[in-house]
């Protein structure tokens, strides 16, 4: 069970969430406003909080019900350069309690093309060895790294004859995930796996602002979704490894002027990704709209001149 | 660990009840009306969810040909200057007419959008 201090902190949290204003937020290209994912990242990089995510399901794969909770924090060193630490812990019945490794990602945004609405960040993710505790210990003698690309494509460049599909945009995310070693100290094989994710949104702030007013306050913050992401080994599974897993999310994402809240559905696509329906959700705090001044500004904010934006 | 979530999360609350959060500057509410069919406008009025700086701010008019509507110096309307007006200098002719704009927010931010209306 969470801590009374975890309570506290999520009851705080929640209190404060009032909106004392309204509007949106958050990675940004152009007219396009690309919100903050559960399944996969989104295309920008940002200062932002993602604190918590919860998620259960009745039936992880390998039989148990899970419990997660999880916080991910994106520092920006420069204003296209930033830093993600992302851990938590884990609930499994049965199998007890772990706390998930420390993971952290150095991401760039590459790419910003406004009038086309499309933007692309590329990163390095490590997942550092040791870090992990009881059923997330793992075999905790190696790092596992994966290069990572991003990106995103509003349809706001569609024709005005088709003016109602314009609110509609994709995302992607694309990683391989390698393992430092290929064999455990028991000789297990530890598979690379390729992820791969999307997202189709359709943002009723979007609509609201370029196709037709809205005039409930409630419903032009609102961004129906899907997500879906999957694993595949591609390299040392083993026997009867290789099994492609993931899920499909459908779910909601409000979209407030300094946070956002969401809420997914979480369905196995097989057996392998498990079985029932579960359920994830997020809140997640703009930092560079809380604080533009001091914590959400970059620590570098006119870059260091290496490159467009570092 | 858990010390550090309890004062990240009181921080946090504290800045949001407390109503500091600046943020982007997005459109919430357009006269004329976004795709909407109107009488000929004086002004624009373009309502975002911050206040923003409207020397910093440009708002532009397109007429059915392509043809830029000459338009008045943007001004900062209500008590938090979230309310840019913008005056339609002069009559407009039937027919459909896109907006652009351009907005900082007093933090900054830069945002911008575009929206169409028609001219009965």
């Amino acid at each position: 069970m969470p801590s009374p201090y975890r309570v506290l902190a999520l009851a705080l949290l929640c209190a404060g969430a009032i909106p004392p204003i309204s509007a949106h937020a958050h990675s940004i290209c152009g007219e396009r406003t690309f919100p903050a994912t559960l399944a996969i990242d989104d295309p920008g990089v940002n200062d932002e909080l993602a604190l918590p995510t919860l998620s259960w399901v009745p039936n992880n794969g390998d039989g148990a019900n899970e419990f997660d909770a999880s916080f991910a924090w994106t520092k920006t060193i420069t204003p296209k350069l930033g830093l993600s630490i992302s851990t938590g812990p884990t609930w499994q019945h049965p199998g007890g309690y772990g706390w998930a490794a420390l993971d952290t990602e150095l991401k760039y945004n590459l790419l910003c093309f406004p009038d086309a609405e499309f933007m692309a960040s590329v990163g390095f993710e490590v997942s550092w060895a040791g870090t992990g505790t009881g059923t997330q210990a793992g075999s905790g003698s190696q790092n596992t790294y994966s290069p990572v690309l991003n990106a995103g494509l509003g349809f706001g460049t569609l024709p005005e004859s088709v003016k109602y599909l314009r609110p509609f945009a994709i995302t992607a995310q694309f990683d391989t995930a390698a393992p430092g070693r290929s064999w455990t100290n028991d000789g297990d094989p530890i598979a690379t796996t390729f992820d791969w994710g999307f997202t189709l949104q359709y943002s009723l702030p979007y609509f609201n602002a370029h196709v037709a007013q809205i005039d409930n306050e409630f419903m032009r913050h609102l961004v129906p979704i899907v997500e879906v992401a999957f694993s595949t080994p591609i390299y040392n599974a083993g026997p009867g490894g290789q099994v492609t897993t993931g899920t499909v999310q459908p779910g909601i994402i409000y979209e407030a002027n300094s946070w956002q809240v969401a809420l997914e559905a979480v369905i196995p696509i097989n057996s392998a990704s498990g079985r029932g329906v579960g359920v994830v959700g997020e809140l997640h705090f703009f930092l560079d709209d809380i604080f533009p001044n001091s914590l959400g500004r970059p620590i570098f904010p006119h870059g260091l001149g290496i490159a467009p934006g570092i | 660990m858990r010390t550090f979530t309890l004062r990240l999360a009181i921080t946090l609350a504290l800045a949001l009840a407390a109503g500091q959060a600046l943020a982007h500057a997005h459109l919430e509410k357009a006269t004329p009306a976004v795709g909407g069919t109107v009488d000929p406008p004086t002004e624009i009025r373009l309502e975002f969810s911050e206040g923003v700086e409207p020397k910093f701010c440009k708002v532009t008019l397109t007429a059915p040909g392509g043809k830029a509507i000459p338009l008045g110096t943007p001004k900062a309307e209500g008590t938090d200057g979230a309310v840019l007006v913008t005056p339609v200098t002069g009559p407009l002719a039937p027919g459909e007419y896109k907006v652009h704009w351009r907005a900082v927010s007093v933090d900054s931010h830069h945002t911008e959008g575009s929206f169409g209306f028609t001219v009965k």
